[in-house]
């Protein structure tokens, strides 16, 4: 199946199987959690939160959040797929390349000097955090560029790997300069939780997500040429250069987003790109698609665990995916030829 | 295989006219990668129809006038012409419709397959947001038939053996209905079978269908048994361009490879030998 040509059918196919599951558990998660409540009531009980605690709980407590973990989820596998096609190296994905922490590096630094300010309904960490995931993919990029648009993994990850450090200590540097409530703030921000959320961030970063989706799924075929080599791609007919551009921009944007509001979760894009590959192939066409569907399903589900495992206690979602993540990259990366 | 006459005079594809009209035209070109230039002065001019083997010592800059005829490589104002307009000028869709090139190794870290790595070759043709049309598919298949890949249409194109890809990348040029193929040392991996199938393949592309041919080689007999015509280069630098006759001659070849050679003429079909003599 995955070595077939992409068609329509296949494509619907596809499509319609991930769709059915992100619906189901868009549905199902919020019913889950340490408190029991009567679904029946909820939905049609009173409509007053204040006398209705089981709609109070589905509707204010769970729902948004599992939307929330849904955006989240979705963004980041997308970023993943379009940076691992980019870079033509499945290992990269919004975390392991420094993306996230420079996005959480520009997040902390607005939090701590109280910007406050908003751009066309943006909060001023958001576009601080799109601008931070931006560096940080223009550092790493131009670190392991060479002219024929070969690179090295092993450069490539140590590129990585210092971005991340090099930010976290900069995000640790102004955490520690910063006064007291401004620190927890930050540290609340910091525990990639999806909990200190609110809505309001949610809907006013939604329309980014939205467009960097669009652009890059309109870009996927370029994109999909751009991952067997430049010189190939620009043979083929493709603007390399500027498929790199809208690419790099888009990824940075949506990570930016989401990271700006639930905070740096790891390992989603890199994950859940390869679990989708694994299924629909590699053709960014189905597989950009595909990855948000399975990426908001990913999100929500390791969210329930969080929420559940240790309830009443509520572990940081990251702390969840970065358990999965960590064997998951080493196995990917020992299963590599060099 | 697509050509299965014997082969009798490598001589009987004769070169095109001088009147042929040029496709690309190299006006006293030079190119620089960082500060050392790497072509010097090259005037070339390649006509419809033609097969141009490119030969010289490694580093002497064949892939680098490859890419250049492809539009790969930023070259200066006018320097090139492709059609009589600054190959520059031309966006990369309308170049693609036009020359395909085929590079010394392709490699994707995923797992695309063969018929997928075929398609990506009507790129140029295909709008966003669409999906190959039935035409497309016919295209592909016919070009997989010509270069004999169809029974591995469906394996991944990372797992294939060097001939195997090789065909394949061939197959993908053929798709974009090129009037020129640039390929890069098409036959250096492969075995003599599939070295003699990936050259008759491209010398039935360029008889039947009127492809302009140009490769670089480094298989000096190849090149005199394949070839209309040969530019010589050292250092960066055209010291010969003619018919395999005019280039491969003993003082030249020594002069330029560093090695004493023998040359012969082949028993079977006239063609141009090459020894190289051991010290
Ligand atoms: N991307 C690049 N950046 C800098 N220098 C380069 C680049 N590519 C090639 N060169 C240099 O340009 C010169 C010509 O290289 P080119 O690859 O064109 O030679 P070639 O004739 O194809 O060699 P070979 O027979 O080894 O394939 C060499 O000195 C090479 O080191
Ligand atoms: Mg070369």
């Amino acid at each position: 199946m995955a070595s077939a040509i992409l068609t329509a059918r296949r494509f619907t196919l596809s499509l319609t199987g991930f769709g059915f599951l992100f619906i189901a558990t868009v549905l199902l998660a919020p019913l889950i959690g340490p408190t029991k409540i009567d679904l029946y009531n909820a939905l049609f009980g009173s409509s007053n939160y204040s006398e209705n605690v089981d709609a109070n709980i589905l509707f204010v407590a769970r729902l948004p959040r599992i939307l929330m973990a849904a955006l989240t989820g979705a963004a980041l596998s997308l970023a993943g797929a379009v940076f691992q096609a980019l870079l033509r190296n499945d290992l990269a994905a919004p975390f392991t390349l420094g993306v996230s922490s420079g996005a959480s590096l520009g997040a902390v630094l607005a939090i701590s000097l109280g910007w406050h300010f908003s751009i066309f309904g943006l909060p001023a960490f958001s576009i601080a955090a799109f601008m931070g995931a931006l560096g940080a993919i223009f550092l790493v990029f131009n670190l392991v560029k060479t002219p024929h648009g070969q690179f090295s993994t092993s450069l490539l990850l140590l590129a990585g790997v210092t971005a991340n450090f090099f930010f976290a200590s900069l995000v640790m540097f102004i955490h520690y300069m910063s006064d007291f409530t401004r620190s927890f703030q930050i540290v609340r921000w910091l525990m990639g939780s999806l909990d200190v959320t609110n809505m309001e961030n949610m809907v006013s970063v939604f329309p980014l997500v939205a467009l960097g989706t669009t652009v890059l799924i309109w870009k996927a075929r370029d994109l999909n040429l751009t991952s067997t080599g430049v010189e190939s791609a620009m043979s083929r007919g493709v603007d390399v250069e500027r498929t790199q551009k809208i690419g790099f921009i888009m990824a940075s944007l949506i990570t930016g987003a989401v990271v700006s509001i639930s905070g740096p979760i790891g390992f989603v894009g890199l994950i859940v790109p390869h679990i989708v590959r694994l299924i629909v192939g590699p053709d960014l066409r189905i597989l950009l698609p595909a990855s948000i569907f399975f990426g908001a399903s990913f999100l929500i589900l390791c969210d329930t665990f969080a929420r559940t495992l240790m309830a009443p206690v509520e572990i940081p979602v990251g702390v969840i995916t970065a358990m999965l993540g960590g064997p998951f990259f080493i196995w990917l990366l020992k299963r590599k030829p060099a | 295989m697509t050509n299965p006459q014997p082969e009798t005079s490598a001589r009987a594809n004769k070169a095109p006219e001088e009147t042929t009209p040029s496709l690309l035209k190299f006006n006293e070109l030079s190119f620089s990668y960082a500060d050392d230039e790497v072509l010097r002065q090259i005037n070339l001019n390649l006509r419809a129809g033609e097969w141009m083997g490119v030969i010289g010592p490694n580093g002497s800059g064949k892939s680098t006038l490859i890419k250049l005829m492809g539009g790969l490589l930023k070259s200066s104002d006018d320097s090139i012409l492709f059609r009589a307009k600054d190959i520059q000028s031309y966006s990369r869709a309308e170049l693609a419709r036009e020359i395909a090139w085929i590079p010394q190794e392709t490699s994707t870290p995923f797992s695309f397959s063969a018929y997928e790595m075929v398609m990506m070759g009507r790129h140029p043709y295909l709008k966003a947001f669409r999906f190959e049309s039935g035409e497309d598919h016919a295209i592909c298949d016919r070009a997989m038939e010509i270069t004999s890949t169809t029974e591995f249409k469906t394996r991944k194109f990372s797992e294939l053996s060097g001939g195997e890809k090789q065909r394949i990348l061939i197959a993908s040029a053929i798709v974009q209905s090129p009037e020129i193929m640039l390929l890069d040392e098409p036959t250096a991996s492969l075995d003599l079978k599939y070295q003699i199938q990936v050259l008759d393949i491209l010398k039935s592309l360029n008889r039947e269908r009127g492809i302009t041919m140009v490769l670089a080689m480094h298989d000096l007999n190849l090149a005199a048994k394949y070839c209309h015509r040969l530019v010589l280069l050292k250092e960066g630098r055209i010291v010969c361009d003619g018919t395999p006759a005019d280039v491969l001659q003993k003082d030249i070849i020594e002069d330029v490879y560093e090695v004493k050679v023998q040359i012969l003429k082949s028993p079977m079909d006239g063609s141009l030998l090459i020894f190289p003599e051991s010290e």
